[in-house]
Order: C-alpha cells, then sequence, then structure tokens
C-alpha cells in the first residue's frame, strides 16, 4: 500500500510513483509552503477526536494502545505541540548586516522501526511540524496504522497531501530505497545497530543521515541498598511494567561495590521485590516459556560440555536476577529476567564510555551527586526515578537532543 | 530391551500393562550407562531409573529441550545408525541418530498407526506431497515422512510442491494447482501429503481462480510437518476443513493429521473430531512455563514428550519448543480414553517490540 497525493495506491504503482518522485518533491519545495499553525490545528483537532474515542477501530488494532489514548491525547495538546515546535526552533541572533531564517530542511526520508507501532506516523509529524515534506518506508510489521493516522490528517488539512509519501516497500527493495534516498535531504533512521549500518551503505554520501538509535537504560545503586526497598521496588515495578523493552527500560543493575558478596546478597534481596511486582504485570506466555526454555538448555549445555560459568542466577516465579561475574552493560532478557553486576564507583565511568552511543536513560538509588555528574559526562541523558524510568513527558529531548532541530535549516542572508 | 520391546508391539491405543514406565526405566538405565553426557543431566536433576515405579513418576525423567540437540551431539550409538536431521524451526538444524532396531520398533509403531487409521489401500493413487522433493541433499526427518506417506497406497504419480532450484526450495503453487485440477478428472483417488500452509495455499489459489473440483471417491488428506514460517497465516481447523469440502470436495472425515517431531518419532495421528489422542508409545507432561512443574489437565505450558524408543540418541524425554495442552481423553467424546493434547502455539520473543540496544542478538538466537 502507497500513500502518495493524498490518494492510496497499490504497491504495484511503487515504480512509477518514485519515478516521479524528485520531480513532484522539487514542484511542492517550489510552490507550496506548510502552514505549521494550521497544522498545529490540524493535530489538535486529530489529538480531540483521538480523546473523544472516535479512532476506537485503530486504537484496538494497536496491542495494549488503550491505556496509552490519554497519555497520546495530553502529548499531541495544542500547548504540548506548540512547545515542541517552539523547543526545536533555535535562536536567532542579531547579525549586523545579515538575516538570519529558519527553512525546513526540504525532503526528509523516514526510515522507521517497527518496535512502537505509533512511530512512523509520529516521525512523519515531526517533519511536518517543521515544514518538510516526509518520505517514509513503513517497517515490515506495520498493521496499516500508519496510513490510518497520516490519511485522518490529510482528511483535516488537505494540502497536507503533497507533503506526505508512504511506502510498504521491503528492505530487500534496495533499489526502490536509493531511490528515496536520493530524492531526500536528510534520512531520519529509527532502529538498531543493523539498520542503521544498513543505511549507511546505501545513503548518498552528500546526504545527512539522523540516527535515532536503539539504548540501553540501568540503575546504578548503591551498597546499603537496604535502605532504599521503596526505590528499589519502584525499580522492580518499572522492570516488570515495560518488560524492558524500550530504550529507557532498565537492562542492569550496578551495585557500587567491588564486593561480589554484596552483590550476590542484592540479587536475592531484589528477586523478592521483583516476585512482588511481576504478581500485578500481565505475561507474555510465548516470550516466559523461551526464556525458561533458554536457560534450561544453558545449563544442561554448561553441564554436558563442562563449561561451568561462573555467573549464577536465581529464579523467582516468572522473574530472575543474574549475577554476572563481569559487569557489562548488555539487554537482559526482557519480562522481569534482570542482571546485575558488582560495579564500584571508580569503574562505572569506563564502563559507561565503553557503551557511550547506547546511553540514555539511568536511575541512580541512594547515589551521590558526584556519581550522577560522571553519568551525565559519560552520556547519559536522562536521570530518572525507578518508577519512572520509561516515562515520557512534554517537552523532553531525546537522545541528548530536540528532533525538530534536526529537521530545520539556519538560512543566513546577507543584505 | 524385553519391555521396550513388547511396547511397540501394541495397538497405538490400547492397555500396555505398565509396560510403559518399565521400557522407559530400562532404557533410561541403558543411557546412563553408555552416554556420559545423558548420565551428568539425569545426575544433575536428580534421576535413577529405579525412581520410576508409576506413571506418575515419568514427570522425574530428565526432559532435553530440542535446542540441546540442535547443537550437540548426544549420541549414545555411535556405529550402526541412521542419522536424521531435525527441521530447524527453532534455532538451526541438528542430527539426531536412531539405531536399527528403534528404526523397526519405529515402523511397527507406523503400521499399528496406518492400519488403525485405514490408510493402506490396494487402489492406485495420485500423490500430491506438499512438500520437498527428496534427494540426496535432503536428510530431513519430514521429507522422508512425506515420502513414507506415499506408500501407503501404490503410487501412480508423485507430484513435489518444494523442489530444489539453484540450491534453493521454491514453492510452485501454479503448477500443483493444474496438477490437482488434472487428477481431478482421473479415476484414480489422489491423496495429499504435506505441511498444512502450503495446502491450504493451493486451497485458495483455486478457490481464487473459480476452481471447484471433487477429488475421486477415497481421496484423502494427509496434514504433517505444521505451519512453520507461515504460524501468521495459520487458520483455524474449521475454515481448513470448510476450504477443502468446497474446493476439493473432499469431507472431513478424509482430511487426516499428523503430529510428530524427528526428536519424538513417534506417529499421532488425530481422531474423528480431529484431537490428537496421546498413543500407547508416547506420554505427554505439560510443564508450567516458569517452574517446569507438571500442570494438571487443562493448563496451558510447555509440551513435553517421553518414548522409550529409540537406543542411539537420548531423546526418551524431550522438551519442545511447543505450548499446549492435554485434556482427559473422555472430553473428546470419539470414544478413545487417552488424554488428547492440544497445540496451542510455540515459544519465543519473536513476536517482541523492542528498541533495547542489543536485542536484536537475543531475537535472533530465537527466530521461529
Amino acid at each position: 500500500m502507497i500513500l502518495a497525493h493524498g490518494r492510496i495506491y497499490d504497491t504495484s504503482y511503487q515504480n512509477e510513483i518514485l519515478g516521479a518522485l524528485e520531480a513532484d518533491t522539487n514542484d511542492t519545495l517550489v510552490n507550496k509552503t506548510l502552514d505549521v499553525n494550521k497544522l498545529t490545528d490540524a493535530v489538535i483537532t486529530v489529538a480531540e477526536k483521538l480523546k473523544n474515542g472516535e479512532y476506537s477501530d485503530i486504537i484496538s488494532a494497536v496491542e495494549g494502545a488503550e491505556k496509552y489514548v490519554q497519555k497520546a491525547a495530553d502529548l499531541l495538546s495544542g500547548e504540548n505541540v506548540r512547545r515542541a515546535v517552539r523547543s526545536g526552533a533555535p535562536e536567532i541572533p542579531d547579525l549586523p548586516g545579515i538575516d538570519t531564517k529558519i527553512y525546513p530542511v526540504g525532503v526528509l526520508f523516514h526510515i522507521a522501526a517497527g518496535n512502537i507501532d505509533v512511530l512512523p506516523a509520529y516521525s512523519v509529524l515531526e517533519g511536518l511540524l517543521c515544514g518538510n515534506i516526509n518520505v517514509l518506508k513503513l517497517p515490515s510489521q506495520d498493521n496499516g496504522i500508519t496510513v490510518r493516522i497520516l490519511s485522518e490528517l490529510i482528511g483535516v488539512m488537505p494540502e497536507l497531501a503533497d507533503f506526505i509519501y508512504v511506502f510498504d516497500t521491503p528492505s530487500s527493495d534496495l533499489a526502490a530505497m536509493v531511490r528515496m534516498a536520493e530524492a531526500a535531504d536528510k534520512i531520519i533512521v529509527w532502529g538498531g545497530d543493523e539498520a542503521v549500518a544498513a543505511v549507511r551503505r546505501f545513503a548518498p554520501p552528500c546526504t545527512d543521515i539522523v540516527v535515532w538509535g536503539h539504548k540501553t537504560g540501568f540503575a546504578y545503586v548503591c551498597e546499603d541498598y537496604a535502605s532504599y526497598e521503596e526505590e528499589l521496588y519502584g525499580l522492580a515495578k518499572h522492570i516488570t511494567a515495560t518488560g524492558q523493552l524500550f530504550c529507557s527500560s532498565c537492562q542492569r543493575i550496578f551495585v557500587n561495590t567491588s564486593d561480589c558478596k554484596i552483590a550476590e546478597s542484592f540479587c536475592v534481596y531484589f528477586l523478592r521485590l521483583l516476585e512482588k511486582a511481576k504478581e500485578d504485570s500481565a505475561n507474555d506466555i510465548g516470550a516466559e516459556a523461551e526464556l525458561t526454555l533458554r536457560k534450561l538448555t544453558a545449563n544442561i549445555e554448561n553441564a554436558i560440555n563442562g563449561a561451568e560459568s561462573a555467573d549464577k542466577t536465581y529464579y523467582g516465579r516468572g522473574t530472575s536476577v543474574t549475577l554476572y561475574e563481569k559487569p557489562e552493560l548488555a539487554v537482559s532478557g526482557f519480562y522481569g529476567n534482570i542482571g546485575v553486576s558488582a560495579l564500584p564507583e571508580e569503574e562505572l565511568f569506563g564502563l559507561l564510555r565503553g557503551k557511550k552511543g547506547y546511553l540514555q536513560t539511568a536511575c541512580l538509588i541512594g547515589c551521590t551527586d558526584k556519581i550522577k555528574e560522571l553519568a551525565l559526562r559519560a552520556g547519559v541523558c536522562r536521570v530518572m526515578k525507578p518508577e519512572d524510568m520509561s516515562e515520557v513527558f512534554p517537552g523532553e529531548g531525546h537522545d541528548g537532543e530536540y528532533e525538530l532541530q534536526r529537521y530545520r535549516r539556519i538560512v543566513n542572508i546577507q543584505r | 530391551m524385553r519391555y521396550v520391546g513388547r511396547l511397540f508391539n501394541k495397538k497405538p491405543y490400547g492397555k500396555d500393562g505398565g509396560d510403559f514406565v518399565k521400557a522407559a526405566a530400562e532404557l533410561t538405565a541403558y543411557h546412563i550407562r553408555k552416554n556420559k553426557k545423558y548420565k551428568i543431566t539425569a545426575d544433575q536433576s536428580g534421576f535413577t531409573p529405579d525412581m520410576l515405579k508409576s506413571e506418575e513418576d515419568l514427570c522425574k525423567l530428565p526432559f532435553i529441550p530440542t535446542a540441546v540437540f540442535k547443537r550437540n551431539r548426544l549420541f549414545t550409538e555411535k556405529h550402526f545408525t541412521v542419522k536424521v536431521t531435525t527441521s530447524g524451526t527453532s534455532g538451526g538444524a541438528g542430527e539426531i541418530a536412531f539405531d536399527i532396531p528403534g528404526l523397526f520398533r519405529a515402523l511397527k509403531m507406523s503400521l499399528h498407526t496406518f492400519a488403525y487409521k485405514r490408510l493402506f489401500s490396494p487402489r492406485l493413487t495420485n500423490y500430491i506431497v506438499f512438500g520437498y522433493k527428496p534427494d540426496r541433499k535432503n536428510r530431513t526427518g519430514v521429507s522422508k515422512t512425506a515420502f513414507g506417506a506415499t506408500l501407503f497406497a501404490p503410487a501412480l504419480h508423485r507430484t513435489y510442491a518444494l523442489t530444489r532450484v539453484d540450491g534453493k526450495y521454491t514453492a510452485d503453487l501454479q503448477k500443483i494447482c493444474d496438477k490437482i485440477v488434472e487428477y481431478s478428472k482421473k479415476k484414480h483417488p489422489v491423496r495429499f501429503m504435506g505441511f498444512p500452509s502450503y495446502t491450504y495455499f493451493a486451497i485458495k489459489l483455486l478457490e481464487d481462480r473459480g476452481v471447484n473440483v471433487k477429488l475421486p471417491e477415497g481421496s484423502k488428506i494427509m496434514l504433517a510437518g505444521g505451519w512453520k514460517q507461515y504460524y501468521k497465516e495459520q487458520v483455524d481447523k474449521e475454515e481448513f476443513y470448510s476450504a477443502a469440502r468446497r474446493v476439493l470436495g473432499v469431507a472431513d472425515k478424509d482430511i487426516i493429521e499428523f503430529f510428530g517431531a524427528v526428536e519424538h518419532p513417534v506417529i499421532y495421528c488425530d481422531c474423528e473430531n480431529h484431537h490428537f489422542h496421546v498413543p500407547s508409545y508416547s506420554r505427554v507432561i505439560i510443564r508450567d512455563v516458569q517452574t517446569l512443574e507438571p500442570l494438571p489437565y487443562g493448563r496451558v505450558g510447555l509440551v513435553e514428550l517421553i518414548t522409550p524408543m529409540i537406543k542411539a540418541t537420548p531423546i526418551t524425554a524431550v522438551m519442545t519448543d511447543d505450548l499446549g495442552i492435554l485434556h482427559p481423553g473422555g472430553e473428546c467424546g470419539c470414544g478413545l480414553d487417552q488424554p488428547y493434547l492440544e497445540i496451542v502455539g510455540r515459544v519465543g520473543l519473536k513476536d517482541v517490540k523492542t528498541c533495547a540496544a542489543g536485542a536484536a542478538e537475543l531475537l535472533k538466537e530465537v527466530k521461529l
């Protein structure tokens, strides 16, 4: 399915539409300007409809989306959309003899990941808010919601039709992706290392690439952890509630100690909190079974191959805490399975710098301001309370910057 | 192997007089004695064969996940064996060695089972195989099973849906549909054998073309191998049977589904109500997905399959990647007392959507 000029086309029209893409976008760049205020009003209209339940058929198509409806409607409220537009706008210095203006980048080519259902539409919306033409390649897992959302927006504001192109091109169709990239001023890629590396391979050298990559969250806990039961229970609730699936989800807990015995005691202590938190969260039986099978397989393989690992796993009901001898910032295993390591304060910075491209959210429990400063200097962008590690809030930065700043150009004209 | 031999002489759905438990004890004692790696797993789970005294004790057998067989060679016997490749649908293909007496036991079991299902026929038959065309490079169990099924009735022709072209298997459903139409006009019965996914796709393709045929009397659709990579397209049984009735004129009673695996080479055939009752040669334990404790009837969990058939590989108790429910036999209504197994899905993180860095590697390991 393709969305172009406000109309839905069958995938078989791809070559035809791509063939005209450069000429069509050039024509739009020359002759049309997106009225961002009008777009903001359109977004507000859609948000109001969302709040009033008009898109219940779309919402019900997305697993678990109901609970985020209010949050999404709030984030798309007039105040928040205007704040987002403002936050991305750079301050214009008063330069003698020079006029400074803000222009859209031009054409943005979005390569969206399928890990969050509304992400592709959101990425296009951000591009629109800066006045850009947006070409979107859908992720293979897209369930049709993206075209529905964007068609709704076009329905409210028909002049958006020439600013939105959506293709369901598979990633294997490199020729089509190259044509989209060639028509673009910037490529916006959402996804993991493999997706980013693939884009870097085919992108024209002169085309800027904006990477919104995958990240790894962590918690750093003081040696006197038992004094922070409430915070640790909050962390356990965050771990079980998010399933550790988000960029901001906690994947590892580091205990500020060099004594492995203290880290081991922490594992036992935290497992109890994790089990308690798990009681209230929904289960994915297939994923849990997979994780259980994987542990069983590893145990048997280690035993028969004489490769007993120094890592030790403590099992709870539907949860586990694994004590890793070697501290590493890495994914743990999802759904209430968390890794723990001893990591003295003096080794924290080095470990984080080794993962600098993957840092985003941290929670610090019982830690000093010095540790917080170390984490921030290493590259952490969000320090959140344990239970709120994956909370989003209006006006927040994205991986250390405002996205909309990346989707605009600053133009200087000498008088 | 007195009890092992006796067990496979029995009918598929009769009383076994305690022979199953005795056979399991006999065979596990053999594996423990001859296979150091298996002994380690037995020791790890604190198992000794003398613990097997009744059916209830079967849950104490050390169970090995199928993934272990895919990545490790756990053979108890290395000589005079036939090696069969597993399907490779969950993390790579492995090999299971079958000893010659074990193969004879498998053959006896097959003859008993197919005779029970009245699948043997002297009539010349045209076969449509919705599976791989066997060749030297393909040692998968599923291709052997599909070929074996074409021996139930003398084959006039065999047409394969999956053929190897330039080293890759490709499905030519157009050709298959043409053959179905051609065979439907002959007097010989037609038998379909193979993957339900391709069978269904072919039926739908015929329907899309507006073709409705009536296959000759005695025709059957035999399904085996599961939906594999097409699990998302899987349709419920009623939709499948309804399409087969509409497009091919095949009645429900002539659609037979098999269930089995190389790691558990017991053939499960569905009953008249299309349920997989556990045959005499097999036992099923459903285990909790978190604790691995055995679950009672009616609860979803991991499917463990037990059979004391093979001496060359310790596949006596294997933990599959399937999620299933065991129902009491009486709930079916077909007259069989044995409990029946319902497969409800597969384990996996395959549908997980995440933006956690490093997750791609984690998910790749468990690609289903």
